[in-house]
């Protein structure tokens, strides 16, 4: 099968293999994936089914064992340490379920950093930060640092984050495992209201079914394979 | 951005940053209050040693350092040439007969080394020109008593008052006589000085041996002994023909071994604290960076290259160092205005001033040391920094920030 160049994400047998002395673990097994530009993706399963491994795989924070990977047009699979950090940097954003934010930056600063990787104009990024943090209901906790917050004001602010600099995708690894419903519930709104109103891409590991009920397709993994997957109104 | 988070991220571990930052002050401090006080302590060594009628530089006839003869002697030169020529450079100089003979009282008889001087040229540039201990100092070229050191008069078994009989070889080859009262006695830092020379008015001596006007030796003082080598040249031009220029370091070689010597322990010494302060630092680096694996993952996984994780970390290293090198600085001058009234170390030392050592150590700051000192803190602070940073960056941020699901 070729890899589709139209797809925003597009994975061909990719399988990755963890070993341990003597013991190897199949962690994904021969994957084939393809995922629209626009999507709201959710890969499911229980724990060890593979989700957050092939999540890594397509945020390049980790390297298949073998297979292709293609993100925003770009094989990702056989690029550098440098040459994956400037496509994270790009055009993926991250979310994560902990250890989102970094301490010693305010909130802004938080929203800020990625943009100053990127080299953008100081009095730009202000503005854009500041508008994102709006966006995201934070307004007056700019200067706080993730300490001075709640769990799901340092989340909301990780999206904030994670979409300042548009970025054509954003991987969100079980970002709602750590809040109350009512905070994760607001926390789903806010990603599918900036994937319906700026059209960014958004594929979430999760085993939460409130998660799983905002995605419009859902990616069912179990023992490192697709077992099946649903498509959702 | 990266010094903001170096910056945050040193003062967010206030303890153990305080602790690496006592440890560069302590080692800045003491390594060059050390180096100060030794450089003190050789400064003086070297001091006494051109105050013993060596100065900066001299002109002579050519071989008199191996033959202090009375043969072996030179025209005045023309002072004010010789001072134009150094650009003005010139503090103090003064000319000199010098002559091997020998003293003789009613009971005993030495041989001595006997210079014909000037006082007044001799103040400010040798011990003698400081005047005697006891007794009277000689008005001028032309007075006829002797001074003679403190350890002589006692190995004589004379006194002030008594006259002594001097004897040398003359102009002619022939035994030159002459009586002497003895004026006044020195006390100086060496004792075979006190044993060795004694001192009667140039124009006497030059009388006494028939030289004329004629000297051994032309001893210059400049303004600053660092000045000597870019002078010399100048001198060796502007010095009388026929006549033989030496520098205080080829007549005093000892003084300019132990300043080597000096330099060459005070490197060994910077080099252990530099060390010491190296592994302070790597630790502080390296509990910092494992506490916090998982935000050098993030920020790894939102984009950050390692290289600016390299610098990052870095930074941090340099942010205490430059802090630890200026609070080690700001301590050094403030013991250096502490102890510039001299530390005084004559209870212990009483063996390093037989040698011509200062009995007060006067602290001296050298450049040279500071540059060598700072410069070896700085850089090998620096360097070892090197390898936590490489670690930091080399992290893989996926088995840092992720479990798998």
């Amino acid at each position: 099968m070729n890899l589709v160049k139209s797809s925003i994400v597009s994975c061909r047998k990719l399988t990755k293999l963890y070993r341990e002395g003597e013991i190897e673990t199949k962690a994904l097994s021969e994957i084939d994936l393809d995922i629209e530009p626009g999507a709201f993706v959710s890969l499911c399963g229980p724990s060890g089914s593979g989700k957050t491994t092939l999540l890594n795989m397509i945020g390049g924070l980790d390297r298949p064992s073998s297979g292709e990977i293609t993100v925003a047009g770009q094989r990702i699979d056989q690029m550098s340490n440098s040459e994956l950090a400037e496509l994270r940097l790009k055009k993926v954003g991250f979310i994560f379920q902990a250890y989102n934010l970094l301490p010693v930056l305010s909130a802004q600063e938080n929203v800020e950093f990625v943009m100053q990787l990127q080299g953008v104009e100081r009095s730009e990024r202000v503005q854009r930060a500041r508008d994102m943090l709006s966006a995201v209901g934070l307004v007056g906790l700019e200067h706080r640092r993730p300490g001075e917050l709640s769990g799901g004001q340092q989340q909301r602010v990780a999206v904030a984050r994670a979409i300042v600099s548009n970025p054509s995708l954003v991987l969100a690894d079980e970002p709602t495992a750590n809040l109350d419903s009512k905070t994760a519930h607001g926390l789903l709104e806010l990603m599918r209201e900036m994937n319906r109103d700026r059209g960014v891409t958004f594929i979430f590991s999760t085993h939460d079914k409130q998660v799983m009920e905002f995605a419009r397709r859902l990616i069912l993994l179990q023992d490192g394979r697709i077992v099946n997957e649903v498509v959702q109104s | 951005m990266l010094y903001r988070l170096a910056w945050r991220n040193t003062t967010r571990h206030a303890r153990s940053s305080l602790l690496t930052l006592a440890a560069i002050t302590f080692g800045v401090w003491s390594s060059l209050t050390l180096a100060s006080l030794a450089r003190g302590v050789s400064d003086q060594f070297v001091r006494n040693s051109l105050r013993n009628l060596v100065g900066d530089i001299q002109i002579h006839a050519p071989g008199f350092r191996q033959d202090l003869s009375v043969h072996l002697r030179i025209a005045p030169p023309d002072l004010e040439k010789l001072n134009a020529a150094t650009g003005g450079q010139v503090a103090y100089w003064a000319e000199r007969v010098r002559i091997p003979a020998i003293i003789r009282s009613e009971r005993e008889t030495v041989g001595i080394s006997l210079l014909g001087i000037d006082p007044e040229q001799e103040r400010g540039l040798s011990f003698i020109g400081d005047g005697v201990s006891q007794g009277q100092m000689l008005n001028s070229p032309s007075d006829t008593g002797i001074i003679v050191g403190e350890k002589l008069l006692t190995q004589l078994q004379t006194a002030i008052g008594r006259r002594v009989i001097v004897m040398a070889e003359d102009n002619t080859g022939k035994l030159a006589e002459r009586g002497f009262r003895v004026l006044g006695v020195y006390k100086a830092e060496i004792e075979a000085t006190e044993k060795s020379f004694a001192f009667v008015g140039r124009s006497i001596l030059q009388q006494m041996v028939g030289v004329g006007t004629d000297i051994s030796e032309l001893s210059i003082q400049l303004k600053s002994r660092d000045l000597v080598d870019s002078i010399l040249p100048k001198l060796q031009q502007a010095a009388p023909s026929g006549s033989e220029l030496s520098v205080w370091y080829d007549i005093q070689p000892m003084a300019q071994a132990l300043l080597k010597l000096q330099t060459g322990f005070l490197i060994i010494w910077f080099g252990i604290v530099v060390v010491a302060i190296s592994f302070g630092l790597v630790n502080t680096l390296f509990m910092s960076i494992f506490e916090r694996t998982r935000e050098l993952a993030l920020v790894q996984a939102l984009g950050m290259k390692p290289g600016f994780i390299i610098w990052e970390v870095l930074f941090e290293s340099m942010i205490l160092i430059f802090f630890g090198v200026i609070l080690g600085v700001l301590l050094t001058f403030s013991s250096i205005a502490l102890l510039h009234g001299g530390v005084d170390i004559s209870a212990f030392a009483e063996a390093g001033a037989f040698l011509g050592f200062g009995r007060i150590i006067y602290p001296v700051v050298l450049n040279q040391d500071w540059q060598i000192g700072l410069s070896l803190i700085i850089l090998i602070g620096t360097l070892s920094s090197l390898y936590p940073a490489w670690r930091a960056a080399s992290m893989i941020p996926v088995q840092a920030i992720s479990r798998r699901g």
